[in-house]
């Protein structure tokens, strides 16, 4: 056995030098791995499940991991689907068919849930598509993107992620074209530079506030950002981060309670008074929705998507000089 | 929910976020909870200040689990009159009153008959009583007197007809969670029946003609339906006998005693005619099944011009496995009125994913995914979740084709390459390969 693999490690020419350890863990596993993915149907061969586990172990694993770490890991990975990926990334047709049969309406389901829209969710399904069968030639090699599956989570999950990973730059692009109006829309993104600029906010508490969210663990800023920055809601952030509703509930509640108390202890430490500091956070953000309010009265109202359609055509016809704003707009889609 | 100060927000929107983003695998892993320490903190830390892979693992998130049969089973039978029953009871009963109402003066214009109409409105508004049994046997006299139909047949059937109406309250009182709108619909089924009977003119031309417009015109085609099946399972002798017993398997139903003696009324009580359009109408009402892309299945009844959503788990039978109740439950033709017009105002829920149906006549068969299979035998009124196994093992893959020669013998075929045979439709699988 450890011949066999000892050849075989030589043979792959794998480009990233394999440690000892991993070796003896792949050589002692492979046997079981290989029975669990179920190789010989979907046309591969025992040597080149071998350089994928390798592959794959090298990708995550440190360089000098241990024997126990190696075993560990290639356990807990999902070797009947990694194996299928990369069946039919090899092109293999039996692995097709079953990866067809088993995930085509399933991606299509998800593209729809995600782009919450039948044309767009086709597309985006028909781009995976393309992508899956490796359609970019390079150095007249076809590289499908199953190739790049490792088995870490679910194929399906994979897909869903990949999906959404694709969706979410083509809307940052497409928003990106449209114009820059719609993120002055979509909260103070737009407005608070100008706003930093207009008023300074009080040194003492832009330090506080740095040093309340340093203070916070990874986590509760995630859950933070996610339910105050991207509007998710509880159920959602419950089942990303794998814990129940109320949990998330209790905790997002105690989070902007102690975020609050953490800041105003933080700027009275710096010398403030208590009421000063609280009308520092207040103030702030008092003026903060004056400055935008202000901005916006500048502005013609932000466009809605209708009218940002119609925005082209209006000028034209109406021929309004005197108003820079239309002129700027006429330009803007043109870009 | 306390606020947290805008400030704090546009800081935390500020921060940089930490490396290059995790890839799908990981971020995959992420979601199902299946990273290991270490691996797991440094996605969290990425996560925390990267806006976009929060989004990408947000959109990522598997459909919500869908509640299964055996969950909405056990609540179904726990809130018997609970508050949605009562509610959607109500609404059924009130339409069933309206539409009679309505009906009965339109009929009252047109044939000026005061009196009919008085008694019929009577009957209409008169509470129902909870016993039925003497009602039916009122009917059943009724049957015997008013048709002087002397043959012995007939009598037979009137009796056959008690028992299965005995059934049938039986089978709505175990069973049914909307006991109180299930005894408003027979009401339906009979101005149904006087409608036929009243205006004379050929049942096939009326139903035609209302197919497409309202779900009464509908509920009277399945009606119909259930009507032709109750002939065929009560009645294998056939004949003009038939056509009688069709009358008497509504009357036999009605709880309304007042109703029977409505029946004495000047209308003439023996008008087979429009009866003998009923085996057409049956053909005609067999619908035919399809999945849509997304998953739901869909019945059509005029050819595939229209289709409707058919949700199988919201109408999911409570049946035990004794044959007996499960005759009893589409002997229950009152029900399936009711069923339709539930299921015109009950937003669908999405329920399981369908991906094949096979159906041969009023047997349907439709499968989807995580091994969902649903059986029906009155066309799509009554479905019973069917979990095919062998020897322990139980159909766990997707069900991508379903295939049935015949009622009894059907073959499946899942995502995981298992095919799954039947030849005694459903009660026994056999499984290869």
């Amino acid at each position: 056995m450890s011949d066999l693999s000892q050849s075989l490690f030589f043979r792959m020419g794998v480009t990233k030098p394999i440690s000892a350890s991993l070796q003896s863990a792949v050589s002692e596993l492979l046997g079981a791995l290989l029975t669990q993915s179920g190789y010989e149907k979907i046309g591969l061969s025992r040597e080149s499940l071998a350089a994928i586990l390798c592959d794959v172990a090298a990708k995550y694993l440190p360089a000098g991991c241990s024997h126990t770490e190696a075993r560990t890991f290639l356990l807990s990975l999902r070797v009947e689907e990694l194996a299928l990926a990369r069946a039919c990334a090899a092109g293999h047709n039996a692995a097709w068919e079953i990866f067809l049969t088993r995930y085509r309406e399933k991606l299509y389901q998800s593209a729809l849930r995600i782009a919450r829209e039948d044309s767009a969710a086709r597309d985006l399904a028909d781009t995976l598509y393309a992508e899956l069968y490796g359609t970019t030639t390079r150095g007249g090699e076809r590289i499908s993107k199953l190739a790049s599956f490792t088995g870490r989570g679910s194929l399906e999950g994979w897909l869903r992620t990949v999906l959404a990973q694709e969706f979410v730059n083509r809307y940052r692009r497409t928003r990106r074209l449209v114009s820059l109006d719609e993120e002055g829309e979509e909260g103070s993104q737009f407005a608070a530079p100008e706003t930093e600029a207009l008023m300074s906010p009080d040194s003492r508490l832009e330090s506080a506030t740095n040093h309340a969210l340093a203070s916070l663990s990874n986590e509760e800023r995630t859950v933070l950002a996610l339910y105050f920055l991207d509007g998710r809601t509880l159920a959602e952030i419950a089942r990303m981060l794998g814990v129940h509703e109320s949990t998330i509930s209790r905790k997002v509640d105690k989070l902007a309670k102690s975020l609050r108390k953490k800041i105003l202890a933080n700027m009275m430490q710096q010398g403030m008074a208590r009421r000063q500091a609280e009308e520092a956070l207040e103030v702030d953000v008092r003026d903060l929705r004056l400055d935008i309010r202000r901005s916006l009265a500048q502005e013609p109202p932000p466009a809605t998507f209708s009218d940002q359609r119609e925005a082209p055509v209006q000028p034209r016809t109406q021929g309004d000089p005197a108003n820079p704003q239309n002129e700027l707009r006429l330009e803007k889609p043109a870009l | 929910m306390q606020d947290v100060p805008q400030f704090v927000l546009k800081r935390l929107r500020e921060q940089a976020p930490a490396g290059s983003h995790p890839d799908a695998d990981l971020l995959t892993a992420f979601a199902e909870q299946s990273l290991p320490g270490s691996e797991r903190a440094h996605v969290m830390k990425h996560l925390a200040a990267c806006g976009d892979c929060r989004d990408v693992v947000a959109l990522a998130l598997p459909a919500a689990e869908i509640l299964v049969s055996p969950v909405s089973v056990i609540r179904a039978q726990s809130r018997w009159f609970g508050l949605p029953v009562l509610r959607w009871g109500a609404l059924a009963a009130g339409l069933a009153v309206v539409i009679s109402v309505g009906f009965f003066q339109y009929s009252h214009d047109r044939k000026a008959d005061m009196v009919a109409s008085n008694r019929a409105q009577e009957a209409v508004t008169l509470p129902s009583p909870s016993n039925s049994a003497p009602s039916t046997q009122t009917a059943v006299s009724q049957t015997d007197a008013g048709k002087q139909a002397g043959h012995k047949p007939a009598v037979e059937v009137g009796r056959t007809n008690r028992a299965a109406g005995h059934k049938v309250v039986f089978a709505q009182a175990a069973h049914s969670p909307n006991a109180l709108s299930a005894r408003a619909n027979p009401t339906a089924a009979t101005s149904l029946e006087m409608k036929t009977r009243k205006t004379s003119e050929p049942l096939e031309a009326q139903t035609s003609g209302a197919v497409n417009s309202d779900s009464a015109a509908i509920s009277q085609n399945q009606i119909a339906q259930q009507l032709a099946q109750n002939e065929a399972q009560l009645l294998p002798d056939g004949g003009s006998v038939t056509n009688l017993s069709s009358f008497d398997v509504v009357k036999a139903k009605d709880p309304v005693p007042v109703q029977a003696s409505s029946n004495n009324a000047p209308t003439s009580l023996a008008s087979p005619g429009p009866l003998q359009t009923s085996p057409s109408l049956m053909l005609r009402a067999l619908p035919r099944w399809g999945v849509s892309s997304s998953g739901v299945l869909q019945r059509s009844f005029d050819g595939g011009n229209t289709w409707e959503n058919v949700n199988p788990v919201l109408n999911e039978a409570l049946v035990s496995s004794h044959p007996a109740t499960q005759r009893a439950m589409e002997a229950d033709a009152a029900n399936s009125g009711q069923a339709k017009s539930q299921k015109a105002t009950v937003p669908v829920d999405p329920g399981a994913v369908f991906r094949a149906v096979a159906a041969f006549g009023l047997e349907v068969w439709a499968g989807g995914s995580d091994g969902v299979l649903y059986h029906t035998s009155d066309g799509g009124n009554h479905w019973i979740r069917v979990t095919p196994s062998v020897a322990g093992a139980r159909l766990t893959g997707d069900i991508v084709g379903i295939q049935f020669s015949d009622p009894q013998h059907g073959k499946i075929a899942t995502s995981n390459a298992e095919l799954w045979t039947t030849s005694d439709t459903g009660q026994t699988w056999q499984k290869q390969r």
